[in-house]
C-alpha cells in the first residue's frame, strides 16, 4: 500500500466532486489536510498536486478576486476517467486496495 | 405534485452521501420510488454515489496502513504518526463511516456541524467579510439542524 497513491486518489476524488468547477487551493487543502499528517505534509500535498499536474490529472489556473490573488485546481477529463474506475494510472490509487 | 428542489437535494443527498436505498429515501423525502429511480438514472447518482464509499475508503486505507506501522515499529512511538492517526480518526471516525445502517440521527447531526464548521474554516482563511455576514445566522442554523435530526428522530 502506498500512501502518496492513495493521497493523489483522494485529491483526484475531492476534486470529481466538483467537476468540471474548479476548487480554491485552500478548501482542497482543509478537505484533505488529515491526510496529510506530520511536519511534511504540506511538503507532500504538494508533491502530490505537482504530480497530478505533470501527469495531466489535474488542472492548475490563477484567480484574481478583489486583488488577492488563489489558486484554484481542476480534475482533467482523464483525471475524471482514472476517479471513476474507467482507467487505471498506476500511480494513484482510487478507493480500497483491493478495488472495492 | 412535483417535488421541489430542496426536496430533490435531500434525496440525492441520503442516496449518494449516506448510501440509503431509494425505498429508504422515498420515505424519508416522500417522494415515490419510480420517481427517484428515473431521475437517478437520468442524473447518474450511482456513480457518484460510488465516488462518495471510494473518498471514504481512501481515508480507511489511510488509517489501517498508519494503524499497521504504528503496531510494527520497534522502539519508541512516532509522534507525528500517532497524532495523524488521531486527526484522520476525527476527520473519519469508523462509528459514523463504518456502518451505515447505525449512523444514529445524533451522528447525522454531528457530521452536519462538522460541515458548517468546515464552511466557516474555509471562509475565514478566504473571505472573512463574507464570513461576518454569515456568522450572526449560525445559532439559527445550528437550531434548524438539531430540528431536522433530533426533533424527528
Amino acid at each position: 500500500m502506498d500512501e502518496a497513491k492513495i493521497r493523489r486518489g483522494l485529491i483526484l476524488l475531492a476534486l470529481h466532486t466538483n467537476y468540471p468547477h474548479p476548487v480554491r487551493d485552500a478548501m482542497l487543502w482543509t478537505q484533505l489536510r488529515a491526510a496529510y499528517w506530520g511536519e511534511d505534509g504540506p511538503k507532500a500535498y504538494g508533491q502530490d498536486l505537482a504530480w497530478l499536474e505533470r501527469t495531466k490529472l489535474i488542472g492548475r489556473q490563477a484567480q484574481s478576486v478583489q486583488g488577492r490573488q488563489y489558486t484554484l485546481y481542476s480534475i482533467t477529463e482523464d483525471g475524471v476517467l482514472v476517479a471513476d474506475h474507467s482507467i487505471v494510472n498506476p500511480g494513484v490509487q482510487i478507493g480500497a486496495e483491493d478495488g472495492r | 405534485m412535483a417535488a421541489d428542489p430542496t426536496a430533490w437535494a435531500q434525496a440525492r443527498a441520503l442516496a449518494v452521501d449516506e448510501g440509503l436505498t431509494y425505498a429508504q429515501v422515498s420515505e424519508r423525502t416522500g417522494i415515490p420510488v419510480s420517481t427517484i429511480q428515473k431521475r437517478a438514472s437520468a442524473e447518474n447518482w450511482r456513480d457518484a454515489r460510488k465516488g462518495s464509499l471510494d473518498y471514504i475508503e481512501g481515508f480507511r486505507a489511510l488509517k489501517r496502513r498508519l494503524l499497521k506501522q504504528l503496531l510494527e515499529t520497534e522502539g519508541p512511538v512516532n509522534v507525528q504518526d500517532a497524532r495523524g492517526l488521531r486527526e484522520l480518526e476525527a476527520s473519519f471516525p469508523e462509528h459514523r463511516y463504518g456502518d451505515k445502517a447505525v449512523v444514529t440521527p445524533a451522528q447525522k447531526l454531528e457530521v452536519a456541524g462538522d460541515a458548517v464548521e468546515a464552511i466557516v474554516a474555509h471562509l475565514g482563511d478566504v473571505d472573512p467579510w463574507l464570513l461576518g455576514k454569515i456568522r450572526p445566522h449560525l445559532d439559527a442554523i445550528g437550531k434548524l439542524l438539531e430540528a431536522r435530526y433530533l426533533d424527528g428522530a
